[in-house]
């Protein structure tokens, strides 16, 4: 009886032993300094996950020191990263299709929101615009090299109302309030939140237009390619952050709403109407080029820039870091 | 405890154990079978939604009436399959990426729709053309992108029904390992216990009885706990109690049977010695009565040869009397023969005798007859005058 005790005891040591040296192996790496990056960010609701990274401290376990640069939309932020005042930046698809169009080297590294229904058409009832069509011959201003001039010629095409009949004007979007309630244009392509604070500058007065159907605006995180060459453990440790941002935001988005409002000082209520058109995923999917070759085409379409064939988009996704840190995520096949 | 409560609780755990296992099986097949109708309609919704593509690539390449009603149609199954999926999948998780396919699909639909529309009422000016065109190129486009959102959604559904069904095993696999670590412990630990306490208390028994087997009717075996060996040993100390008893009573007869049995040979040797002078005294009278036997012997001889001879002369007078009863016997036998026959012969005279007798009666009686005819015959002739015919002079 003696002799079996001992042996019992022998192999409860041993696998004691062995689910020791299996948990000390499970141990993730020793946390080292800190590596510092610069994110390009914008305002909400589109880049919520960069803001939730921040917030609920994401960044620091991943050994990242993240610097935040607010950003009013995507083309500024962009231009900012280009400028080498940031390694990252948050941009929607049509400042990047027009980038890589000038042959800038850029990549993106992810796409972290999409959504139908950021972008409207704004314009004023009493210049006599009640529906699409009455925008036949008026004054119309978009954010050039933005989605907002996108979405503008989009609507118009599907309203069968050719730019020739239009007066168009290029507007920065803090302009645009002003500009539609002085009566310099008639109506605007805005997106949110500049949106709603046009809508509430003019009161009964505006009629607002939207389609879901002909944009769906897509928010990536781009760097340079050089810069993802030198660092790819920093892209790797940014996506890490920012998915846990989505795992947070699917788990808990009162709570993400609630904190990135206040971080942002914006009123809760709008963040939440704004928040529920938007689909916040950290992913690399085909639609993603589908949307960069459409916009491309537009762009050639319309002479937006010189060049007159669409690039390999392909070549400016940087798949690799995704891939390693969350596979199924990645639907491009290379 | 008792060793047979011990065996029942062993039997019961592992009855629970088997039910137990048997219900994790049950729940998980139907969970499995869950999980596989919901793979099911995921699937379909896949396969729909590529049907639906070559269908819209048919209308858009050959402007065909026949694919366009085809793609209405296939899009309202994949509608159908949505709404029965929404009842059927459960996690909040994938409600929220149905209400998205949801989304899609009621997108796609109305992309299609204003493709069908712009293209039905396309204008023939050059410039209407180019911007139907645009418009078209535009719709295309977004119904690709939301086309391809729709197939990942749906193979996202897909995943989420191989995943509920990865879990599902998983939690089986789970629910019985965490059964066995729990319920297997508790079956060595009694089985151990049971088989430690079996073993101690046989052991301590068998030394009790070589003991006692011994002869020492003195030892007791220790009895602990309240089970069926302590029963068994206060039983053994029990016995042990009553063949001490018994062996101490068994002495005692022995005892008594030991003075008993010198008394008795005491008794007997007296009694020998009695035996012997008697038999020295009856020896003695023996040879006086020997003597006078011996004396009357002679005497009875005398008288028996005397008895002898008179015997031998009443013989000799029996067979003369023997002889002359043989002869009588034969005279007697002759007349007896002879008296035989003479009755022989009168039996036979008599017969003969009644024979005429009876042959006498009847003539006797036919001859009165025929007088009393014979007189009737006179006296009707002598009536009618005439002389009768026969003479009756015996009267």
């Amino acid at each position: 009886m003696r002799r079996y005790r001992n042996r019992i005891l022998f192999a409860a040591s041993a696998l004691a032993m062995v689910a020791c040296l299996y948990a000390c192996m499970r141990t993730g790496p020793k946390p080292g300094p800190a590596e510092k990056i610069v994110i390009a960010n914008l305002v909400p609701p589109f880049s919520v996950l960069v803001d939730v990274a921040q917030l609920q401290g994401y960044y620091g376990p991943e050994g990242l020191s993240a610097t935040m640069r607010k950003y009013q939309y995507g083309k500024v932020a962009l231009d900012a990263l280009l400028e080498g005042k940031a390694d990252f930046a948050a941009v929607a698809g049509t400042p990047i299709m027009l980038a890589i169009m000038k042959g800038e080297k850029i990549a993106v590294i992810a796409s972290i929101q999409t959504s139908n229904k950021n972008c409207a058409i704004i314009a004023r009832k009493d210049e006599g615009i009640h529906t699409p069509q009455d925008l036949k011959g008026k004054k119309i201003a978009a954010t050039f090299g933005t989605f907002s001039e996108f979405f503008m010629d989009a609507f118009l095409v599907m309203h069968e109302i050719s730019q020739k009949d239009m007066k168009i004007s290029n507007l920065k979007p803090e302009d645009m309030p002003a500009a539609l309630a002085g009566g310099d244009v008639d109506a605007v392509s805005a997106w949110v939140p500049v949106l709603y604070n046009i809508q509430n500058k003019l009161a009964g007065r505006g009629i607002t237009f939207y389609d879901e159907n002909i944009y769906t605006q897509s928010v990536s995180i781009v760097a340079r390619q050089e810069y993802i060459r030198d660092n790819p453990g920093k892209v790797r440790k940014l996506l890490r952050a920012l998915i846990k941002a989505e795992q947070f935001v699917g788990s808990d988005p009162e709570a993400a709403q609630k904190s990135v409002a206040e971080f942002n000082g914006m009123d809760p209520g709008m963040l939440r109407e704004m928040w529920s058109g938007n689909n916040f995923r950290v992913a690399l999917d085909q639609s993603l080029i589908l949307a960069l070759e459409d916009e491309a085409r537009w762009a050639i379409d319309n002479k937006l820039t010189a060049s007159k064939k669409i690039p390999n988009y392909l070549d400016h996704i940087y798949l690799d870091g995704l891939y390693a840190v969350k596979p199924e995520a990645v639907r491009i096949l290379r | 405890m008792q060793v047979k409560q011990r065996l029942k609780i062993n039997v019961a755990v592992s009855i629970a154990a088997t039910a137990a296992i048997l219900l994790i099986f049950l729940i998980a097949l139907q969970r499995i079978n869950k999980a596989n109708n919901l793979t099911k309609i995921s699937g379909d919704i896949v396969l729909n939604s590529f049907e639906r593509i070559t269908l819209r690539n048919d209308y858009l390449q050959n402007g065909n009436e026949r694919a366009k009603k085809q793609w209405f149609a296939r899009h309202e199954a994949i509608e159908r399959l949505m709404q029965a999926a929404l009842k059927e999948f459960l996690t909040v998780e994938d409600k929220k990426t149905l209400e998205e396919m949801l989304d899609k699909n009621r997108s796609i639909f109305k992309i299609f729709s204003a493709i069908v529309e712009n293209r039905e009422k396309r204008k023939a000016t050059s410039d209407a053309v180019v911007l139907s065109l645009e418009a078209e190129n535009r719709l295309i486009s977004q119904l690709n992108i939301k086309v391809y959102e729709g197939v990942v959604l749906g193979r996202e559904l897909l995943e989420s029904s191989g995943k509920a069904r990865a879990i599902t095993l998983r939690l089986t696999y789970i629910g019985i390992g965490c059964l066995f670590l729990c319920l297997l412990p508790a079956l060595i630990i009694n089985s151990w216990t049971t088989s430690r306490v079996i073993t101690n208390r046989i052991d301590r028994l068998r030394v009790g009885v070589s003991v006692i087997g011994a002869g020492n009717l003195n030892h007791i075996i220790e009895v602990k706990g309240d089970d069926e060996f302590s029963a068994l040993a206060t039983a053994f100390n029990e016995m042990t109690a009553r063949l001490r008893t018994t062996y101490q009573d068994l002495s005692a007869e022995i005892e008594e049977r030991r003075l008993a049995e010198g008394a008795l040979r005491k008794a007997h040797d007296e009694l020998e010695l009695r035996v012997r002078e008697r038999t020295k005294e009856l020896r003695e009278a023996n040879g006086s009565l020997e003597l006078r036997v011996a004396e009357r012997t002679a005497a009875l001889k005398t008288a028996h040869d005397s008895l002898l001879e008179s015997r031998r002369a009443a013989l000799n007078m029996m067979e003369d009397a023997l002889v002359a009863g043989r002869q009588i016997e034969e005279v007697n036998a002759k007349l007896l023969l002879e008296i035989a026959e003479r009755k022989n012969a009168e039996e036979a005279l008599r017969g003969r005798n009644e024979e005429l007798t009876r042959f006498n009666d009847a003539m006797v009686d036919r001859e009165l007859r025929m007088i009393e005819l014979k007189k009737e015959i006179n006296d009707l002739c002598g009536q009618t005058g005439k002389q009768p015919p026969y003479p009756l002079d015996f009267e």
